[in-house]
């Protein structure tokens, strides 16, 4: 039914393998899933729950400390008059360039750490490439 | 005002944005081309093509508006705005690993239920409409502004909706997704190029960031008011009327005119007011401080609002489906932010530079079509009149061709999102599941013609609408943010990070939110005309007690059903990396020189 876009099928090697033996490749082509009837053999159940677990924790992490920053600036403006009246730059106060322009920057340092920790974690707790390229070429 | 050079640089942009389309025309003879450009959309080019779908009238004319017209509190658009790409990082790969067509396809797959699909078919549509309104709004808006004349026997404002209407379609069923990511893409160019110049002639016109933003706030901020006789002499609580407010803000020249027209007997009067301090009523409201457009607890739902809607939203989510994988869907995100960061900070340089330097560059005291004792009426205008008063009319044609670019790019890919729901959310799996390619494609066409159609046909209708000195298209499209942030986003993380949700849970936690942001969006508009209406806690922003409850509603659903026995597949799918990996080795091989080993 419908479509079949020809990117799925399954590599399978790495983690679950004995060490020093040859990994075991195995590629077919399935349907995309879409119609609920993958047969295809993906990474184990067991390291995906561990990557999800652990991106996860780690994204929880991230929303919680952008999020308290987000809310403690509409707070401070409540707690400190300093906050909203003291100019440090010529009509600008802290909470102006926080919202401004220092929130943003979090965003993006955010971003940039977090999008760096989930790329490792799913390339050290998911598959190895690498071995299947070796096993490949031999 | 009629401007030749503005319509010529708009149909520059039309005849550049058909073109694109037609060279890539022969990309959408399958519904995977045409809803989704084949998945073939790399990270850099995906992510202008999402900062193009994103800012749209909304983010180009509306931040910079809603900054002249409340000072600190617009900007919080701004960093709202940006701020929902981070929720859309932690749901990107996964979303886009799972490999649907569209959030109802994504929802149903995930729990493997039809009645899911249903729900979230009606909320997207409701969500698309909610948003392509204030698009249309802003393309007549732009239209009245620099054409100021209509065609066909339509007034200007609605020559600019048919006029966009009629390009967007075109080039949507011509080009499909793939047509639509490149014309998006350079749209964003266009608009971003554009507020970099514009801040670079503000600044060579001597504006100072902080300079200014110090000189505008010695004053109280001045907000235009329309008021009755009545309303004008009454006197307040503290003894001091209307008319004596507006002496401490008005130029001596508008001043005298309001009361040349109370001498005349008149019974309506424009005039500025200050505004009103509603964090501290103590203090004299000013530009650099908060507290004239938000309570405390309505900045709170204003951010919670504008963080959750973002991911929330049907065009931008559909974005990640077209990437190549997760990862790259990640990565484009990070992008996102950063581009974001950068145009939101030019986007309320222009707003500040325009409450600083208008009243210099057009004289003091100006009350016209445009204007109220100099300070602009509708706030949407501000970066328009802005651009006109320092660079004449080039460069407000160049701003008037970024405004339509917004607003295409972000209409195209609305159009895109409602069609692919209707298409293969409802045509191929309700209707007629066994029709062809060619079928399929053809009623996506007709889906998209449809949808802009009925867009159209509300958007002329909301120049009756009156939102008063607020600005009216960032507010709409607030209305949008709230349904998708109280509906879809907490649906979203539940899927994507919570295995044990189930499709009931998600289905109950959809409508709630989705009714409780309505109902509260819909009860703040009626109280605006009707005194007796109770008033909304949280005003437009009904994310911050709708989407709690959505998420409180399908946890206690989900746990009270059975645990969902068909999740690990699609578990396995969104979270693993199988398929990238294999892609990767895949073109790793086949990139190698023949014969190596």
């Amino acid at each position: 039914m419908g479509c079949m876009e020809p990117e799925t099928g399954s590599v399978r090697g790495g983690r679950d393998r004995a060490p020093g033996s040859a990994p075991a490749v195995e590629v077919r082509f399935v349907s995309n899933g879409r119609d609920g009837h993958d047969d295809a053999e993906f990474d184990s159940i067991e390291e995906v729950d561990a990557v999800a677990r652990s991106l996860r924790r780690v994204a929880f992490q991230y929303a919680f400390v952008v999020v308290t920053i987000f809310l403690s600036v509409p707070l401070l403006s409540l707690l400190s008059p300093w906050w909203t009246t003291a100019p440090i730059w010529g009509g600008l106060t802290p909470n102006f360039l926080m919202v401004a322009v220092g929130l943003h920057v979090i965003l993006v340092l955010a971003a940039l750490l977090y999008n760096r920790v989930a790329s490792r974690s799913e390339d050290e707790m998911l598959g190895r490439p690498e071995d299947i390229l070796e096993w490949t070429d031999v | 005002m009629s401007n030749t050079l503005a319509l010529l640089a708009v149909l520059l942009l039309t005849g550049a944005m058909l073109g694109t389309s037609w060279a890539v025309r022969r990309s959408t003879s399958t519904t995977l081309d045409f809803y989704l450009a084949r998945r073939q959309i790399g990270p850099s080019l995906n992510a202008s093509a999402i900062c193009g779908d994103y800012f749209s009238a909304a983010s180009f004319l509306g931040v910079a508006g809603a900054v002249y017209a409340s000072g600190l509190d617009g900007i919080w658009f701004a960093t709202g705005f940006a701020a929902g790409f981070l929720i859309l990082l932690f749901l990107a790969a996964p979303m886009r690993r799972a490999g649907q067509f569209s959030i109802p396809d994504f929802l149903a797959n995930r729990f493997e239920d039809q009645r899911v699909r249903v729900a979230a078919v009606v909320i997207v549509q409701i969500v698309i409409l909610l948003y392509l309104v204030p698009q249309m709004t802003a393309s007549g808006l732009v239209w009245e502004v620099f054409v100021g004349k209509g065609a066909g026997g339509l007034s200007a404002y609605s020559t600019g909706i048919a006029v966009s209407t009629i390009a967007i379609v075109t080039q949507a069923i011509v080009g499909g997704m793939k047509g639509t990511t490149w014309n998006q893409a350079l749209q964003f160019g266009l608009k971003f190029f554009t507020v970099i110049l514009v801040s670079m002639i503000v600044i060579g016109h001597g504006f100072s960031y902080p300079g200014d933003v110090a000189r505008i706030s010695d004053e109280p901020l001045a907000v235009p008011a329309q008021l009755s006789r009545s309303d004008l002499l009454a006197p307040d609580a503290h003894g001091v009327t209307a008319l004596q407010r507006a002496r401490s803000v008005m130029s001596e020249r508008g001043f005298a005119a309001v009361r040349a027209k109370l001498d005349g007997g008149a019974t309506r009067f424009e005039v500025l007011l200050p505004a009103r301090n509603k964090l501290d009523p103590r203090r004299t409201q000013s530009f650099a401080e908060p507290g004239f457009r938000y309570t405390f607890w309505q900045q709170i739902a204003l951010i919670v609002t504008l963080m959750l809607g973002t991911a929330g939203l049907p065009h931008i989510v559909n974005r990640y489906f077209t990437t190549t994988t997760g990862r790259a869907a990640r990565t484009a995100t990070v992008w996102v932010l950063a581009l974001a960061g950068a145009f939101y900070f030019l986007a309320v340089l222009l707003g500040i530079a325009a409450r600083a330097e208008l009243p210099g560059l057009l004289g003091s005291g100006i009350t016209n079509g445009d204007f109220i004792d100099g300070v602009v009426r509708v706030p949407e205008k501000a970066l328009l009149l802005l651009a006109e008063g320092l660079g004449g009319r080039w460069l407000l044609s160049l701003v008037s061709a970024a405004a339509f670019a917004a607003v295409f790019s972000t209409v195209a890919g609305l159009l895109l999102a409602a069609a692919t729901s209707w298409g293969h959310d409802v045509y191929e799996q309700f209707i007629n599941p066994h029709a062809s390619e060619r079928a399929r494609v053809r009623f996506g066409r007709v889906a998209v013609t449809a949808t802009a159609v009925v867009a159209a046909a509300i958007g002329m209708g909301t120049p009756t609408l009156d939102f008063a000195n607020v600005p009216r298209v960032a507010l709409m499209v607030t209305w949008a943010f709230a349904v998708a942030g109280s509906a879809f986003t907490p649906v979203f993380l539940l899927a994507v990070w919570w295995k044990r949700t189930t499709a009931t849970g998600a289905l109950a936690g959809m409508v709630v939110g989705a009714l409780l942001a309505i109902a509260m969006i819909g009860l703040d508009v009626i109280k605006q005309s009707v005194d007796s209406v109770p008033s909304v806690p949280f005003g437009s922003f009904p994310a911050l007690a709708a989407a709690p409850c959505a998420v409180a509603v399908a946890i206690g659903v989900s746990l009270a059903g059975n645990t969902p026995d068909h999740v690990a597949d699609w578990w396995v799918r969104a979270h693993g990396t199988a398929i990238e990996r294999r892609h990767a080795l895949l073109s790793r091989l086949a990139a190698r020189p023949e014969g190596s080993a």
